[in-house]
């Protein structure tokens, strides 16, 4: 529609949107997080129980195909009828994909002028479990006897490319039910097609991996961020694999994601530490692991007064620059600093307080040195 | 208007600037450029600025663990407003309340100009509110989204018949409402 002929309803529509604007929301990125990590825990709950039962049926948790659903179509009434065909498969165990194809032969509708509506479904209705996960609702027709009879085939979504997506708790099996009334002569007949669809326990899946000597021998480790299977919820998990043929593991804290790991020697003990950066943009946190015996062991983070200060940043849009440290891992280690301007133009001059680990601790210091952060935003010491 | 934005790109992380293509960085520049149109469009659906807010932020923490995928798309905007669209018709069908709660709009001056706009605003989220979900859904993807019959009927899994005939219903409603002459569609 070009703007020579949009409707004039559009300004009006317009006018109405724009009030929205008033309403100014901050930083989104926290309340979403929290949404999607409340959504995982209610379907962790879920997930429990049912991988239980799934482990008991001893299907195991390696088994990653997909099982196709059967078909359950409902019965033709008369010579008027419409079968109802459900395609439905897990690609992951919290996750149903469906797509519906009906055909059948009815009597058209009557719409409420009078005229004459084509036969077909009066709506449609999917429903996962019991809860309605997606529907098309029903026209503004009614069903009146001696309707022209007529055949249709439609597929719900209408792209076959396209299927209805529907969240489920967990592994274990699932009952998808079609509903789809049409007019049979007077008689609106409403169905119900159903089938059932098995949703099964994927793979880890290595997100990162790097490699250097993190417990001391002098030979090369492997280190790991390791995601749940591609769909399921879960803890990112750490993984050290090391030469002596040990695989130590540690769940990471609750973040969004978790990235690649990387060895630094913090405490230039010779053994490098386990740097993980978690989260993105303008919102992350980071953890530190020493290999410590028969585990992996994360590392404190204080301040100067002996306090537990999060390795992490997160700043609202807006915050003058020279109000929040934020945190940057440089080749000297983690350093914390702050801009002397509120609004800096890079190069610009900043506070710096360096990270130190000692005694298997990470301290904020509290001496202050001066720095500069340069077009690219990396830390230096000195003027800049 | 509701049209695409460029999306700001790179922000600052524990190593330095991160890559534009980080999808983490990715989906919160997404979210920075785009919340503006989609609280509007959140806030026709609903006619509540409260309830608009909520349906948006659902709909990105449900857009949020598919990014990765969603950010190829050519058009990750439609796959919002469909998510947004999916959730509204969710809630309206789960919660027994089914009623248009409309806000009292925000004065926005005191002219007559003004005063005329916010009445006739009012007219018309009064008017949005009788529609039913469909119509409203219809109307304010076709004529306030400028989506095409075939874009519509894809974020509403629907026919593009279907989407003319709710339209149409729709939009006659919306003109007796505000004292407009009747019109074809265009």
């Amino acid at each position: 529609m070009s703007s020579e002929h949009r409707d004039p309803i559009f300004d009006t529509l317009d006018q109405l949107a724009g009030l929205a604007d008033g309403d100014v929301a901050g930083d989104r990125m926290p309340d979403i997080r929290r949404r999607v990590r409340a959504t995982r825990r209610k379907r962790m709950a879920g997930v429990g129980v049912a991988a239980a039962a799934v482990v008991a049926a001893g299907l195991g948790l390696s088994q990653l195909l997909p099982e196709a659903a059967e078909i359950d179509p409902a019965p033709p009434v008369g010579d008027l009828g419409q079968n109802v065909t459900i395609t439905a498969e897990a690609p992951y165990s919290d996750q149903l994909r469906i797509q519906v194809a009906v055909e059948g032969r009815s009597t058209a509708y009557t719409g409420a002028d009078g005229e004459s509506v084509a036969a077909g479904p009066l709506s449609l209705e999917v429903v996962v479990d019991g809860e309605v996960v997606d529907e098309s609702p029903a026209a503004e027709v009614s069903c009146e006897p001696g309707g022209e009879v007529s055949t249709y085939s439609v597929t719900y979504p209408e792209s076959s490319r396209r299927s209805v997506v529907a969240p489920v708790s967990g592994p274990g099996k699932h009952v998808v039910e079609v509903r789809a009334p049409y007019c049979a002569d007077g008689e609106l007949v409403d169905e119900v097609t159903r089938t059932t669809v098995t949703s099964r326990v994927g793979e880890p899946v290595v997100q990162a991996e790097s490699v250097a000597d993190v417990d001391g021998d002098g030979r090369p480790d492997t280190v790991q961020v390791v995601s749940p299977a591609v769909g399921e919820q879960g803890d990112w998990i750490l993984v050290a694999q090391l030469a002596d043929g040990a695989i130590l593991s540690e769940p990471l804290p609750d973040t969004s994601e978790w990235g690649l790991p990387e060895p630094r020697d913090l405490d230039g003990d010779g053994t490098a530490e386990i740097v993980v950066i978690g989260g993105g943009g303008e919102s992350w946190s980071a953890a530190i692991y020493q290999v410590d015996g028969a585990g992996l062991r994360l590392v404190p983070t204080l301040n100067e007064s002996g306090q537990d200060e999060p390795l992490a940043y997160g700043v609202s849009e807006g915050t003058p620059q020279n109000v929040t440290f934020q945190i940057q891992l440089i080749d000297e280690g983690f350093m914390s600093f702050r801009f002397l301007d509120a609004a800096p133009t890079r190069p610009a001059a900043v506070d710096v307080r360096r990270w130190v680990l000692a005694d298997g601790t990470l301290t904020l210091q509290d001496a202050t040195e001066p720095g500069c952060v340069d077009a690219d935003f990396q830390l230096t010491f000195g003027a800049c | 208007m509701y049209q695409d934005m460029d999306m700001q790109t790179g922000a600052l992380g524990p190593l330095g600037r991160i890559a534009a293509d980080d999808p983490l960085v990715d989906f919160e520049a997404y979210v920075r450029a785009s919340q503006t149109k989609h609280k509007r469009l959140a806030f026709l659906l609903t006619g509540n600025l409260h309830a608009a807010e909520d349906l948006l932020q659902a709909a990105y923490a449900k857009l949020y663990p598919r990014w990765d995928k969603v950010r190829t798309y050519d058009a990750p905007d439609a796959y919002l407003r469909k998510v947004m669209l999916s959730l509204r018709t969710s809630l309206w069908r789960r919660h027994k309340n089914r009623e248009w709660s409309v806000d009292e709009l925000p004065d926005l001056g005191g002219s007559p100009d003004h005063a005329g706009g916010i009445a006739q605003s009012q007219a018309l989220l009064k008017a949005l509110g009788d529609l039913p979900e469909r119509q409203r859904a219809a109307v304010v993807l076709r004529h306030w989204c400028d989506q095409s019959e075939a874009e519509t009927a894809a974020i509403m899994g629907c026919s593009p018949g279907t989407v003319k005939s709710n339209t149409s219903k729709g939009l006659a409603h919306l003109r007796r409402a505000l004292g407009q002459p009747e019109g074809e569609e265009s």
